[in-house]
């Protein structure tokens, strides 16, 4: 992409106590986050968890109930969407279907800087000012569509377009306006797998060089985790979260976060069940994980099958839990070996794909993992009498 | 074999729809001694025809009468659309308190003939002197609840997320109503303004009441009366003259719509 860039002032945002109720549903319960000047902040949480709402609520489409919202610290409690200086792209794209590209990218500055006559056909043509106005407009539309590399597409109506080249039209719309704040609520989750890797790469290069401060919604947490100076984990209505992908990736605060960076599997055993397997202490000393002896230690642990391995017979020294092959899912480089643990439980293993002929079903091994990469979670309510499982995650 | 049948079947509902305009359309053509031969249909002359027609419209102003049919017709409907696009979107898309009970009155509205507020419009109209006057004859439609629930009909499934996009891009409400709404629903503007041409082009019943004076007539009250003042008494030719003139411009309008007045009446229907 090349041309014309929009620089735009990038402002901060702060957001406190963001309270919003759909009937008795709170979509968003004491909602707070703060988003540098320039920043990139993913906010990732599965559907239904309020994602759309927190996004409604600071453009002003949506009535909250507490709360303040200050863009540049400036609160904008009570302006219109219009006088908050935000763009929003929607997962639709929610382009105008009658209006061709050009006018849906024009359509923010035709509404604030013609006046209702200069809108009107043909009138415009009598007055001068008016004239340079649209042709000014002209001009941001054909450098914008030109950033986006859709020139060829602006004659065409929404309806004749891909959704790759809907999108960008979308951000071409949300760019002309040169907000302070950018919106993007899932602006890829209607593209196919490629054509979103290479989009979300485009993206925050756009982003980067244009400098906008950016709140970015996704359930995807590998799309978060590529793309975002930092990342805000939201469930039910709540903020979990707010980290570097690295931070929220080694240090998830719940087990719920852990399991959101862990899909699709994540091993979780009650701490009592590994104590019964491995004992507290090992000749080494004793046994602790993140930063808490075994011996005595209540809820779960958790750890990543990429953090596990399986061997056929106990490493001297090193605790182990002994198991028993079920079958192996195939993934490319690597496979995911699911095994039995001693009283019946499902672990999962990552494996190199070409080890999968080692452990036939039903062979006897032992499965070993890095008590460094472990965490040790609250057990979740309901859960912690019922025997550990891998977890799909939907 | 079915699909003959139904062929023929359709074909003899169109003729018998048909025959009384195919007749109209002769007798206007043929001469006052001709039309009562015994023939299917009398046989048409060039001369009889226009004696026929330049009685119609010399007899009585027939031309005043289409012209008020026009202006009424063509002021309502601006204004019915006017109040019924902003109405429709607000019981479609702006969630307010009432907003059900609101949207029952529109229907229950739809379900009143005209016969019955008519008396005490008449009354009230009487009273500020309005009788015989084009506001007379237009006011008490202005508000129409069909329109209202035609628009709301077609609005409810414009996607919300364009409506917020607007809000956004800086459209007002109005704004919204007007340049992304309406353009999309113009198959139901059409359907309505076909219905409402058709309906007060047509009517008799409510000029009757509001109107005396020869001046103010619409179409089909001029042709009522043409037909029982005194010199055009049994002049059938020159009658069906002027209702093939009055309806004409109804045909028309409906030959133009055609293609959106099935759109309009089939969303939701769609095959
Ligand atoms: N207009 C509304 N009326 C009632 N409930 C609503 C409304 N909008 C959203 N909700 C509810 O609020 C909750 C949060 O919705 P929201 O759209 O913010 O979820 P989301 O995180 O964006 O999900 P998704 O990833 O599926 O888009 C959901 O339970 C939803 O049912
Ligand atoms: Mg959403």
């Amino acid at each position: 992409m090349q041309g014309t860039d929009h620089t735009m002032e990038s402002q901060t945002l702060e957001i406190a106590d963001l309270t919003c109720r759909f009937g008795a549903h709170r979509a968003l319960d004491a909602v707070s986050l703060s988003v540098g000047a320039g920043e990139f902040v993913s906010i990732l949480g599965p559907s239904g968890c309020g994602k759309s709402t927190l996004l409604r609520s600071i453009a002003g489409l949506e009535a909250v109930e507490g709360g303040t919202i200050r863009i540049g610290g400036q609160s904008v409690d009570g302006l219109r969407p219009r006088d908050r200086g935000v763009a929003f792209v929607f997962q639709s794209y929610a382009l105008y279907p009658h209006m061709s590209c050009a006018e849906n990218i024009a359509a923010p500055l035709r509404m604030s800087e013609l006046g209702p006559l200069g809108r009107l056909p043909l009138l415009w043509r009598l007055s001068g000012r008016m004239r340079r106005t649209r042709e000014s407009i002209a001009d941001r539309v054909g450098a914008t569509a030109r950033q986006l590399q859709i020139e060829p597409l602006l004659g065409r109506r929404p309806a004749a377009l891909s959704g790759g080249q809907r999108q960008r039209v979308a951000l071409g719309r949300a760019l002309i306006r040169e907000p302070a704040l950018f919106l993007l609520d899932e602006p890829l989750a209607n593209l196919d797998a490629a054509l979103r890797n290479r989009t979300r790469t485009d993206l925050r290069a756009l982003q980067r060089r244009i400098g906008a401060t950016t709140l970015f919604v996704t359930h995807d947490q590998t799309e978060a985790m590529a793309i975002s100076d930092r990342i805000a984990v939201m469930f039910d209505g709540r903020i979990h979260q707010v980290g570097t992908p690295d931070e929220i990736y080694r240090d998830p605060e719940t087990l719920a976060i852990a399991r959101f960076f862990s899909q699709p599997h994540l091993n979780v055993v009650p701490a009592a069940t590994l104590r019964r397997h491995i004992g507290g202490a090992t000749a080494a000393g004793d046994i602790r994980i993140g930063g808490a002896a075994l011996e005595g230690m209540a809820g779960v642990v958790a750890f990543r099958p990429e953090d596990a391995s399986i061997r056929t017979a106990r490493r001297p020294g090193l605790p182990g839990l002994p198991c028993t092959v079920d079958h192996a899912e195939h993934a490319g480089h690597d496979a995911n070996l699911f095994v039995r643990l001693a009283d019946g439980e499902t672990a999962v293993v990552r494996i190199r794909s070409h080890e999968i002929a080692d452990w036939p079903q039903g062979a006897e091994g032992v499965l070993h993992f890095d008590l460094d990469a472990a965490r040790r979670f609250d057990a979740p309510q309901g859960e912690a009498e019922t025997p550990s499982r891998a977890r799909e995650v939907a | 074999m079915a699909r003959a049948l139904g062929w023929t079947l359709l074909c003899l509902a169109a003729a018998v729809t048909l025959l009384p305009f195919v007749y109209m359309l002769a007798v206007s053509f043929a001469a006052q001694g001709t039309i009562y031969s015994g023939a299917l249909l009398p046989a048409p002359s060039l001369a009889a025809a226009r004696e026929n027609y330049a009685f119609a419209l010399t007899e009585v102003p027939l031309a005043r009468f289409m012209l008020n049919g026009a202006l009424v017709c063509g002021v309502l409907l601006v204004l019915q659309v006017t109040i019924a696009a902003p109405a429709g979107y607000a019981l479609a898309k702006l969630p307010f308190r009432g907003r059900p009970v609101l949207f029952g009155a529109v229907i229950v509205a739809l379900m009143i003939p005209m016969q019955v507020p008519a008396i005490p419009l008449y009354v009230a109209i009487a009273w500020m002197g309005l009788l015989d006057t084009y506001t007379a004859l237009i006011a008490p439609f202005v508000i129409s609840a069909l329109a209202i629930f035609l628009f709301r009909q077609f609005f409810v499934n414009y996607p919300s997320e364009v409506i917020d996009a607007a809000r956004l891009d800086g459209f007002s409400e109005l704004g919204i109503v007007w340049r992304l709404m309406v353009p999309a629903a113009w198959p139901a503007v059409a359907a309505f303004a076909t219905i409402s041409i058709i309906n007060h082009w047509n009517d008799l019943y409510w000029p009757l009441v509001v109107v005396t004076r020869t001046e103010m007539m619409t179409p089909p009250m001029g042709l009522a009366a043409f037909r029982s003042s005194g010199e055009s008494a049994g002049n059938v030719g020159a009658l069906m003259a002027g209702g093939v003139m009055i309806t004409a411009p109804l045909v028309l309008a409906f030959l133009f719509f055609q293609r959106a007045l099935v759109r309009g009446f089939g969303m939701g229907a769609r095959a």
